[in-house]
């Protein structure tokens, strides 16, 4: 196979499996962060704040695995 | 290899790229926008045309397509041009309403300052919940200012001719990124002094010989790391998440040129509201971060 053709092959299907893994991430971050905003209606405003940047370093690691698509998306 | 090497190199690929790839659909992509961003921090994805590319359609004899030229501009390329230009017009456009807003405050606000002020209210409470009262108040027009530019920035790109600096060139989110690295370094010295801050790269010893040494090592090696990994992780974060997003709606837009006549379906349109979602999350996700690694490098004294 040429080199283009397996990057064409290799790139989604890293982001895909990157997906997978900060998908799981994010599922266990916002349903734990749903049960304690159902639990203490009043913290509601820190957990969401603590959830919202605990999802974001979740998220960069698919957005890294983004980046590098892009990154070599030239050389296809 | 020189700047000017690396875009001639990657003018002559994108040649090779483009006979190559004429019959798919990512041709279809190219013809709506244009395979962008192949300079200084660039990246190649597809992307829509914008205002510059029109006026340097009409003013130079580049076609609309054309890829790169003019490193000669501080090293900088048309596409880096490009987005630099947005992202001054957007700082004009904030500083200019900016300036008109402050010039006569009324005690009791009427209309655009009003608004105004519920709005820089609502970020100092919001800044004020994450970071105590004190820092709070010292940071918000710092971190308030990156949030609105931020936020502006990444609604632009889904106004028609008009791109968002962001997107497909790392220039921009990178130069506030370091901005940010560099306040966060400024006030860990200032708060601490200089004798702390040290101390803080160094780490606590426990009083064993050999062990110690390793340990001070390993912690000045961990810590460095650990706050140029911070500027890395916010740019690649802002730029990874608008580049997809506008990617997204011009490989859409591609999808709409590709449709049959009879069925003229704007499918971009369907992915706008999750833009529009995404770069609110980002500028969000931005702001507060950099309030966390401030307070982070501010709190020292209590723990």
């Amino acid at each position: 196979m040429e080199p283009g053709a397996l990057l064409g092959l290799a790139l989604p299907l890293g982001v895909g499996i990157a997906a997978v893994g900060s998908g799981y991430g994010l599922g266990q971050a916002v349903g734990k962060a749903m049960e304690a905003m159902g639990r203490q209606p009043e913290a509601a405003d820190k957990i969401q704040t603590a959830m919202i940047i605990g999802c974001a370093l979740i998220e960069a690691l698919t957005i890294y695995a983004l980046v590098a698509l892009f990154v070599l998306m030239g050389k296809i | 290899m020189s700047a000017t090497e690396a875009a001639v190199q990657h003018g002559e690929a994108v040649v090779e790229h483009g006979a190559a790839a004429a019959q798919t659909l990512h041709h279809a992509a190219e013809a709506a926008g244009h395979g962008g961003g192949h300079a200084t921090g660039g990246i190649h994805a597809p992307e829509l045309q914008n205002l510059l590319d029109y006026v340097r359609a009409a003013f130079t004899d580049k076609g609309m397509y054309d890829d790169c030229i003019g490193h000669g501009f501080w090293g900088l390329s048309y596409f880096d041009v490009a987005n630099i230009f947005f992202a001054m017009l957007i700082a004009v456009t904030l500083g200019v309403i900016a300036w008109r807003l402050s010039r006569n405050l009324k005690k009791v606000p009427t209309g655009f300052q009003a608004l105004a002020e519920v709005f820089v209210g609502g970020m100092q409470t919001y800044f004020c919940g994450i970071m105590g009262n004190k820092l709070g108040k010292i940071f918000t027009p710092f971190v308030g200012t990156i949030f609105i530019y931020i936020l502006c920035m990444n609604y632009i790109g889904l106004i028609p001719f008009a791109k968002s600096p962001i997107a497909l060139n790392i220039n921009v989110p990178a130069s506030m990124a370091i901005c940010v690295f560099f306040l966060v370094q400024y006030h860990g010295i200032r708060q601490n002094g200089i004798k702390k801050y040290a101390q803080h790269f160094v780490g606590e010893t426990a009083g064993i010989p050999v062990l110690d040494q390793f340990l001070i090592l390993l912690n000045i090696f961990l810590h460095i790391f650990g706050e140029l990994v911070k500027p890395a992780s916010l740019t690649l974060r802002l730029f990874g998440n608008i580049s997809g997003e506008d990617a997204v709606v011009a490989a859409l837009v591609g999808l709409v040129v590709a449709l049959p006549w009879y069925a003229p379906v704007p499918i971009q349109t369907f992915f706008f509201p999750l833009a529009l979602l995404f770069g609110l999350i980002q500028a969000i996700v931005f702001s507060t971060l950099s309030a966390v690694y401030l307070l982070l490098m501010s709190a020292h004294e209590e723990h």
